[in-house]
């Protein structure tokens, strides 16, 4: 080949090239508010001049696009999404815990503990009147309330965990698609020829913002391979290049219908992080810790209230023992022996627990006092009363106010604790987003410039192809003439 | 470091929010007046202030019970009262009746107006409070006193009514009638003293009346020694009530510190939050609206 035409072959090259330059300033800036977007850049090489001709190191061969890269750092890649699974668990169990204390709503005058305070108050009041009608309708009608206080914490309780199972089918599902997801972008990053080739870069980075999700929601780990992307959760692999396996959240009935999470293959239980891994927890630690720590303090408050009362006397004199009523709180429609309606903590269930029907349906038979024949004796009523001041062996040898405080005071410790670790975490994330987006996101200012530059570039060689043509035409009119 | 347009705006939306988000808390504490309104805002000061509510309320019903327990006292001691005076109108009439110059027709007379008193020291006995029998132990139902002064109350230890009027602090506010005004059927105290009296004026004994005059010196000193462990009673309860008082005080007051919002600090606070939030807009509308294009050509 001449050297006369290397000219415009230079010319023609530069122009693409800056062109091409050009139009990756323009994808930039028009990315610039895309999320997971990563900046990209031509890569502009020399060319040697062409084989064989007399220009050999007198001048090279203009230039070419080597390549468009994505400007991103694995390293922080890798950071992010363990920053982000934590933050993702503790930001779950934060929340639910939130929600916890609004359903304990301590401190508050409506609250279970003000309930139990109401309840031993009525028992006061009673001892000074225990001939009194009103007063028994008052113990009734605490008693009453203390129950539906129970039933209505541990009902709501119970929803939530409901409501966990929802959010884990929910979450599941999305884990699902997005895995299926990352593996056709895996197959069509293969068809492009891997990744960091040409067409790839978009592709990668949707990926990308994938699998930060997917960190967050699972705890998965990303490892690049020979056979392409591979994403682990726990011990088993979620995406292998182009195949992805499937979750499955069903109702497992060792929990009592409760959802778990199984590899829908092999049935084998997941081990989750993340997100879903806390929203587990929550529900089968914190909550189910919850209720039946409710749970034990009913039953300890129940089964001394009966004890007591079926030592005393109604108030027509009797005794209450050996009767229907002898026991002031039951959890069984049967009141008949040997347990008169009240079962052992085993069978006990918050939902089931009440006032005594008998008693409810006529108060005279609340047992107030301790001797027989003294209507004027409330001395059982006030020892009744007093088992706000007693230490329950049941209970952990706390009194049952102390039981309830100790709920209350460890349900604290760690809402707030998951509070300022889930705010630490977010900060952490966020300060490895910044540096992420330092690397990778885009500066208006700088493709700015870039454009500025690939536009002068662009005159230039347009200059330049002007100049050799007019060199031939020059050269042609004058041999011609 | 590179500075990229997305870094900077979220950075700038993070500060705002935060900003934001620490105004929203302080304006909270501000309208609600509490500084603790769920556990995990402070988990050891909610321990503490349940504790607090918890004695808070123990201690209105100490103070209720108390003021019940003076109701009682206070009433037994109005009804013993007017047994003194009772006992000493006997007194009077007795020594009257033991003098030499009295005809028997005068002593049957005053026998009479004994007889009269005794019948009034029998409703004496039968006094209610709120609808209960005061002297007839813990069966207030039923009037510990029949016509003829047999009492069919209750008698022995532990036969009146408790109050609670402290932790632990149990106080009997009654006495069964037959530990002042005696018992016909049994044969003691001033009801039977009575009607010795009356049956030896009727009688004309003047021995008889002397007797019973020594009895019932014997009955009003009983009497009196039963007022003055009542006015002891009476004394420690308004010492109680004061002592209650005072732990509602104090209770109430360390519930509060822990609480309640101060809020001048509170005011004070939102001010700064105020401001911190406005400064953080007004820096965002600042950075955000400049680029390189507003200085090229």
């Amino acid at each position: 080949m001449g050297v006369e035409f290397l000219g415009l072959e230079i010319a023609k090259r530069a122009l693409m090239a800056q062109q091409r330059a050009l139009l990756v300033s323009g994808h930039n800036v028009a990315n610039a508010a895309t999320p997971g977007y990563t900046r990209q850049k031509v890569i502009l090489k020399a060319v040697p001049p062409p084989e064989g001709t007399e220009l050999r190191g007198i001048a090279g061969g203009g230039v070419e696009v080597a390549g468009i890269t994505r400007i991103r750092d694995l390293f922080l890649d890798l950071g992010y999404r363990e920053q982000a699974e934590a933050l993702g668990r503790w930001e779950v169990r934060s929340q639910y815990l939130a929600q916890v204390e609004e359903i304990l709503r301590e401190p508050s005058d409506f609250s279970l503990g003000a309930a139990l305070d109401a309840f031993w108050d009525s028992w006061q009041l009673l001892s000074l009147n225990p001939e009194s009608i009103a007063a028994r309708e008052q113990v009734r009608q605490r008693g009453e309330i203390l129950v539906e206080r129970f039933k209505e914490a541990d009902r709501r309780l119970s929803e939530l965990a409901y409501q966990i199972d929802r959010t884990v089918e929910a979450k599941v599902a999305e884990v699902n698609q997005i895995a299926s997801r990352v593996a056709d972008l895996n197959r069509r990053i293969t068809l492009l020829g891997g990744e960091g080739k040409s067409g790839t870069a978009d592709l990668e980075d949707e990926r990308d913002l994938l699998l930060d999700r997917l960190s967050r929601l699972t705890g998965a780990r990303v490892y690049h391979s020979e056979e392409g992307l591979r994403v682990m959760v726990g011990d088993h692999y979620l995406v292998a290049g182009e195949r992805w396996f499937e979750l499955e959240a069903e109702p497992d009935p060792d929990l009592g219908g409760s959802y778990r999470v199984v590899w829908a293959a092999s049935g084998e239980r997941a081990r989750l992080e993340g997100e879903l891994g806390s929203l587990l927890e929550v529900r089968d630690r914190d909550l189910a810790g919850y209720r039946e720590s409710l749970r034990r303090l009913a039953w300890g408050v129940a089964s001394e209230v009966n004890e007591w009362h079926g030592g005393g006397y109604d108030l027509a004199g009797n005794p209450v023992a050996g009767e229907n009523w002898q026991n002031f709180f039951v959890n069984k429609s049967d009141l008949s022996p040997p347990d008169y309606g009240f079962t052992a903590y085993a069978d006990f269930r918050i939902a089931d627990w009440r006032v005594n029907p008998e008693i409810a349906q006529d108060v005279r038979r609340i047992a107030a006092a301790s001797s027989p024949g003294l209507p004027g004796d409330g001395s059982n009523a006030l020892a009744i009363a007093d088992l706000r001041r007693t230490s329950i062996a049941f209970l952990d040898d706390a009194t049952p106010g102390d039981f309830h405080r100790r709920i209350i005071g460890s349900l604290g410790v760690a809402a707030q604790g998951a509070r300022d670790q889930a705010r630490t975490q977010e900060l952490l994330v966020q300060q490895i987003e910044q540096q992420r987006q330092a690397v990778s996101g885009v500066n208006l200012d700088e493709e700015m410039m870039e454009m500025v530059r690939a536009q002068h570039a662009y005159g230039v060689a347009a200059r330049f192809a002007g100049v050799v043509d007019e060199m031939l035409r020059i050269l042609i009119e004058r041999v011609g003439a | 470091m590179r500075i990229t347009d997305r870094m900077a705006s979220e950075r700038l939306l993070q500060d705002i929010l935060e900003a934001g988000r620490r105004r929203l808390e302080v304006h909270r504490q501000m309208s609600s007046g509490k500084r603790l309104e769920r556990p995990s805002d402070d988990p050891a000061g909610v321990f503490s202030a349940l504790g607090f509510r918890s004695l808070l309320r123990e201690t209105a019903r100490f103070r209720e019970n108390n003021d019940d327990a003076r109701g009682w006292l206070e009433a037994a001691e109005a009804s013993l009262s007017q047994a003194t005076d009772l006992l000493h109108r006997a007194r009077e009439l007795a020594v009257e009746g033991a003098s030499d110059t009295v005809p028997p027709e005068a002593r049957k007379a005053l026998a009479q107006e004994v007889r009269q008193l005794r019948e009034e020291l029998i409703s004496i006995g039968n006094a209610t409070y709120g609808g209960r029998y005061m002297f007839g132990g813990r069966k207030t139902t039923q009037a510990p006193y029949d016509a003829g002064g047999n009492y069919s109350g209750e008698s022995g230890p532990g036969a009146s009514l408790v109050r609670e009027i402290g932790p632990g602090v149990y106080l009997e506010v009654t006495l069964p009638g037959i530990e002042i005004f005696g018992d016909a059927g049994s044969g003691v105290g001033p009801l039977k003293t009575l009607e010795d009296l009356a049956s030896a004026l009727d009688a004309d004994d003047q021995a008889g009346i002397n007797s019973a005059l020594g009895a019932l010196d014997a009955d009003t000193d009983n009497l009196l020694q039963k007022r003055t462990t009542l006015g002891a009673k009476l004394e420690r309860v308004e010492m109680n009530a004061r002592k209650l008082l005072d732990t509602e005080i104090l209770f109430r007051d360390l519930l509060s510190r822990l609480e309640d919002a101060d809020l001048a600090e509170v005011a004070v606070r939102f001010a700064t939050e105020d401001a911190a939030y406005r400064q953080a807009l007004a820096a965002a509308a600042q950075i955000l609206r400049s680029t390189l294009l507003d200085f090229l050509r």
